[in-house]
């Protein structure tokens, strides 16, 4: 094989994907033992053959699998996985654990004093209104949680600050919110913030020394509809 | 046009031991028997037996024999050599009778041959060439290297002739060759204006001490 002939025939490229018979293979391989550009070209076609079949292996295993699941795709990747699982964590802690603290009664200045159960006139509330409360409050005469955990001045002993237990209840007797809150001082009224929105109705706040624990104090109150409201 | 580079003054200096003739003479049957021998699929460890046994056959044809007829045709010597080295190894390997010369040499797949010429520069640039291409003739391209199908059933498939095909990968070659050099004469133009931004100041710091001593 004369090097026209190797070049007409394109035989560097056939003889890199093996493409050539065996005579034609041993007639290329005698000529290009003694010509320096045909070597140089089956080299390159050689390089160019083992490259490509390299980047047509890898593109082939890292395409995905044509009918792997949404969740297999998924944790075939494990950072994506992992990003996966704290995000769901993180909507689950907050469904179960931040929109019920928020939800719960706190303390708060109080905007409506209620006065307990003896006022003749329920206290009224405006269905849009921040639902802000006061109510008396005192620990019962002998209760073990207000003379363990203050002192004679009044001032909370330790670190311990006393709690009670606080429910809103609608006209039924069905929890409405509820949770513990910091107890008032000595002579000082019981403020309560309810981050809550009521429709009208009859409302009933209980206070407890804790969650099943004796009744300190009750008080109800009324919320109006906004075209209920009074001049 | 030829590009032979062998002549009776290379064989006779390779003959004397000239060390660049030398040095030249194994670089090239070097690679020449990797590429033969790499498309028969030879083991790496085959490969190296007969290329070191092929060259010192010649080393000693040339210095103790009757050395080369044809000088202008010893690269075709050498090959000769070699086909005789890789027949003598294989039959001795064999435990089988000695193989008819037209039975195709058994393929070792077990072995990565590609590994030697593979780099990650050269995938880059090889995925650009390919990405490059149209859909088509990528597509036959990967049915010619990845799948390995027949080259007929390959243009049946895709609707080309045979031609298109060679012409297909005679381009795709040639934008590899493209791209090689091209990356290669800016590595070393970059390496030659670093040297020669180094040199000038070298002379500066120079001129600037000779100045302050005087």
């Amino acid at each position: 094989m004369d090097h026209e002939t190797a070049i007409r025939t394109k035989s560097s490229e056939r003889y890199a994907i093996g493409d050539l018979s065996s005579s034609e293979r041993d007639e290329f391989e005698e000529h290009f033992s003694d010509c320096t550009q045909c070597m140089d070209d089956v080299s390159l076609a050689s390089t160019f053959a083992a490259n490509a079949r390299a980047v047509f292996r890898e593109r082939a295993h890292a395409r995905p699998a044509p009918r792997s699941s949404f969740l297999h795709g998924l944790f075939a990747r494990p950072l994506a996985a992992f990003a996966a699982i704290a995000f769901a964590g993180v909507i689950v802690y907050q469904n179960m654990v931040v929109i019920p603290e928020t939800r719960a009664p706190r303390s708060a200045i109080a905007s409506v004093r209620l006065d307990g159960e003896t006022r003749a006139a329920l206290p009224q509330v405006k269905a849009a209104d921040a639902l802000r409360v006061q109510m008396p409050f005192d620990w019962p005469a002998g209760s073990a949680k207000g003379s363990r955990e203050r002192n004679g001045s009044g001032e909370p002993n330790g670190l311990a600050e006393p709690k009670v237990f606080v429910e809103l209840m609608d006209t039924l007797g069905n929890p409405v919110s509820k949770g513990d809150v910091a107890a008032p001082g000595p002579n000082q009224p019981l403020e309560l913030y309810f981050p809550v929105r009521l429709s009208p109705g009859r409302y009933t706040v209980v206070v407890r020394a804790d969650k099943a624990g004796q009744e300190m104090a009750r008080s109800a109150f009324e919320v109006t509809s906004l075209d209920a409201r009074t001049p | 046009m030829e590009f032979h580079i062998f002549d009776a003054d290379y064989v006779r200096r390779l003959a004397e031991g000239d060390p660049d003739t030398e040095s030249h003479f194994s670089t090239y049957f070097e690679r020449f028997i990797f590429l033969k021998l790499r498309s028969r699929r030879v083991a790496p460890e085959m490969i190296e037996d007969v290329r070191q046994e092929t060259l010192l056959r010649v080393l000693k044809a040339l210095r103790q024999g009757a050395g080369v007829t044809h000088p202008e045709r010893f690269g075709s010597f050498v090959n000769s050599v070699s086909n005789n080295v890789l027949l003598e190894l294989n039959q001795k390997n064999s435990k089988h009778a000695p193989m008819d010369d037209d039975t195709p040499e058994p393929f070792d797949n077990r072995v990565d041959l590609d590994a030697a010429i593979i780099t990650e520069e050269r995938k880059r640039m090889v995925a650009a060439v390919l990405d490059d291409l149209s859909v088509k003739d990528r597509e036959i391209l990967r049915l010619v290297f990845f799948e390995d199908i027949e080259r007929t059933a390959i243009c049946n498939r895709l609707n080309v002739d045979l031609d298109y095909l060679r012409v297909l990968l005679h381009r795709a070659k040639a934008k590899f060759q493209a791209a090689y050099v091209r990356k290669h004469s800016a590595v070393r133009h970059a390496a030659n204006l670093i040297f020669m931004v180094i040199l000038s100041n070298a002379g500066v710091l120079g001129l600037t001490i000779l100045v302050r001593w005087n």
